[in-house]
This record gives C-alpha cells, structure tokens and sequence, in this order.
C-alpha cells in the first residue's frame, strides 16, 4: 500500500521530489520481495543463490512498481518468475521513480545493467529486456544509452519486448497538454492557475506526450508547448529481436472499440510504433493480444506463452 | 523516519506553492472593483491608495500563512530528529543502497 501510494507520487511530481532531494523519491534499483537489492556480487548471490547465464529484466510502466508484474491472485507469479520455472532465467526487477525524463530513467538503467553484467555470480551470456507502458521506453531508451557510451551489455541483450508501451505517445497525456494549454489561453487568472497546476505533472508523464527517449527531445524546449512533437527517430537497437506486445479491449484490431481506445491507455498504432523508420538489420514482431487492457499487458497468461515461445525460440514470430 | 521527513517537506512545499497560487488570485479578484473605480477621474487617487493598502494586506496574511508554514515544518523536522535520535532506525526507509 505504501509503496504503491510512493509509487503514484512519484509519477506525479517524482522530478520535483528529485529537485528538492526529497526522501520519498523513489532511487532505481532491482527490487526483490518489496526490498532494494544492493547491485554487489554477495547480495545478489544471496537473493539468486542458483544465478544462471540467463537474465531477464522487467521495467514496470508509470505509477506502478514491481507488484504491477504480478498475476492476479497470484502475488508470487510473474513473467520473471515463469521464465525462471521455464527457460532458467534469472530474473532481476527494476522500480523506478517514472516522474523523471525516460532518457534520464534509460541512463540509470543502462548503467545499473552494466554493473549488474560485472557482479553477476554467473557470466551473462544472455539478457532479455521487458518493459511495460513507459518500462518499454525506458529499455529502448537505456539500449540507446548504452550504445552511445560503448557499454558491453547491449551486446548480450538477445530480446526486447515492449508491452503497450507508448513509442508514438499516449493520448491522455495529449489530451493533458491540449487541457493546459486551453486553460492558460483563456486569460482568466483561476483558470491560468488551474493550468499551472496541470503543468506540474512530472517530466516523465510529459515525456509520454509523443515517446521521448533521449535529453535532446527535451533539453532547452518548452515542455508545455501546445503538442510540439520535438522527439528525434531512434532507431531500434541492433542484434536485438524486438516484439512489441499490443493489447486491445475487443476481441479484434479492426473492431471500433480498439481502433477508438486501444487497450485504454494507448493507441494500437503507438504500441506498434507504426510509422517509425525501419531498419532491415532489425528483427521486430508484433503481437497482438485481443481483450487484454493496459494493465493486464504486465500479467497475462497469452503474453505470457508469448514471451516463453520467442525466448525459447520456437516461435514463429506474427508477421508484422 | 526519512519518509516521515520527506512527507513534511512535501506538505510544506504543496502549502508554500499553493498559498502563492491562491494569493495570485485573491490579488486579482480584489483588485477588479478598484481598477473599475479608478476610471472615475475624482475617485483614481483614492481607488489606487486603496488598492494598494489592500494588496499590502492581502499580501502580508498569505506571507504569514507562509511564515508559519515554514515555522511548523521546521518544529516538525526537530521534532523528527529528536525521535530518530531516541529511537532505532526505521528498517522500510528506503536506504538499502546507502544513499
């Protein structure tokens, strides 16, 4: 409860808590049983004493935490945890403080994998990265990091899955931006100050506006100009399979409650990043999920199989 | 312990920029009538003396507001130091990473 309401704040006004240095701010790290594991050789031995080869990284979307990962009724069941069960991965959560810029969350990230690769107990010889909603981002993000700064972790990242996550943004926070941007146009003091108080919503929401993964969509521009699209194309990174996991209310793409909601948070076509240049040396899939929402992207037996069938590798991957 | 402080921090922070919000709009909405008589040429001198005895006012109880704001949060951040002080550390606070 506690984390989840810390959780929530965070996502609100989680860079304004990391302005102020304030204690509530949430520090990105591998969470294990609701506790923070210490990225060093012994602790990481402790919580995994059979570390395998085999990593998997899960990335929780906004205002969620690791819990979001959870199957229904099954607080102990995840992809992590099936995954470990099934393929013998070693399975590491990431939480996160989702108010900041992804490109700073993709920073954080990148760097905390590359000291997960040096204190490993057991060499990593492959990594599988999946990213919820914003968690999505965030992996693309930190692939991005890491290669711009030579880390040698990219290299052993062998799956991507992005689930629901917003790579052509998200309408609500559109739809936020457009609320503000109509409030101060008005002119009226009450309603200018209620559009300072929708500005507050953190960097991180607003990067969701239109799927900012780098500083340089963001450094030195208004982030409340009214819906001005300043994100650069970042490419998907090499070597890596990537399968971008797409949920729907209705039971079909074509049906018009899908193609009007999405899967309620974000629009099929933004799950799918359709429109983003392709590059031939990438293998992308796209799968996607009837009946699934947004948030039961994160634990849901179909993706599940999904996930397993592409890591294990006997899965013909859904043309795209 | 530290979450403590932080929510105190946040309260605090939430009561100084929403005092400052309320202000902005107390200021504008008393000011109205005054700018409306200060059309009226006999009336403009007093109507601008008035105004800014009002905005002074005005100004001076939401600094106040701030004042105590600031003085409450610090009592309470003492107050919290004084019990960490007496008692063993919280063992949720988030620290396991040492920061």
């Amino acid at each position: 409860m506690l984390d989840g309401t810390l959780s929530i704040l965070n996502a609100v006004v989680g860079d304004y808590l990391r302005r102020r240095g304030n204690p509530l701010q949430i520090e990105l790290a591998f969470y294990d049983g609701g506790r923070q594991l210490t990225c060093d050789r012994d602790a990481i031995a402790r919580a995994h004493p059979a570390a395998t080869d085999r990593v998997c990284l899960l990335v929780h979307g906004l205002a969620a935490n690791e819990g979001a990962w959870a199957f229904p009724g099954e607080p102990a069941r995840t992809y992590g945890a099936a995954l470990q069960r099934d393929l013998g991965f070693t399975p590491f959560q990431v939480r996160y403080n989702t108010g900041l810029h992804v490109s700073d969350n993709g920073m954080l990230l990148a760097q905390l994998v590359e000291a997960l690769i040096r204190c490993h107990p057991a060499e990593v010889r492959e990594l599988v990265l999946v990213g919820h909603s914003m968690g999505g981002l965030v992996v693309r993000s930190a692939c991005e990091a890491a290669r711009t700064a030579g880390q040698s972790w990219l290299h052993q990242v062998s799956h991507a899955f992005y689930l629901g996550s917003p790579h052509r943004g998200a309408p609500l926070e559109k739809a936020g931006n457009v609320a503000a941007w109509a409030l101060g146009a008005i002119g009226v003091v009450h309603a200018s100050v209620l559009a300072d108080v929708v500005n507050l919503r953190s960097a991180g929401i607003k990067d969701l506006r239109f799927g900012s993964l780098v500083s340089g969509d963001w450094e030195g521009r208004d982030a409340n100009a009214l819906l001005e699209d300043t994100c650069a194309a970042v490419p998907l990174a090499r070597g890596v399979e990537h399968h971008f996991g797409v949920g729907g209310l209705a039971a079909s793409e074509r049906h018009l409650v899908t193609r009007l909601l999405g899967d309620s948070m974000v629009s099929v076509s933004s799950a799918k990043a359709s429109g983003r240049p392709r590059d031939r040396e990438t293998r992308e899939d796209v799968r996607f999920f009837p009946r699934v929402s947004h948030v039961g992207l994160a634990h849901d037996e179909d993706v599940y199989r999904w996930i397993r069938g592409c890591c294990a590798g006997d899965l013909i991957p859904e043309a795209t | 312990m530290t979450r403590w402080r932080g929510v105190v921090e946040l309260v605090q922070d939430a009561v100084h920029h929403g005092t400052l919000g309320v202000e902005r709009i107390h200021q504008r909405v008393a000011r109205r009538p005054l700018d409306v008589v200060a059309h009226v040429p006999p009336l403009a001198g007093a109507a601008r003396c008035v105004a800014g005895c009002q905005a002074a006012v005005i100004g001076a109880t939401y600094a106040a507001i701030r004042v105590v704001n600031g003085v409450v949060g610090a009592v309470a951040g003492a107050a919290l130091d004084a019990t960490v002080g007496e008692a063993p550390r919280d063992p949720v606070a988030p620290s396991a990473n040492g920061r």
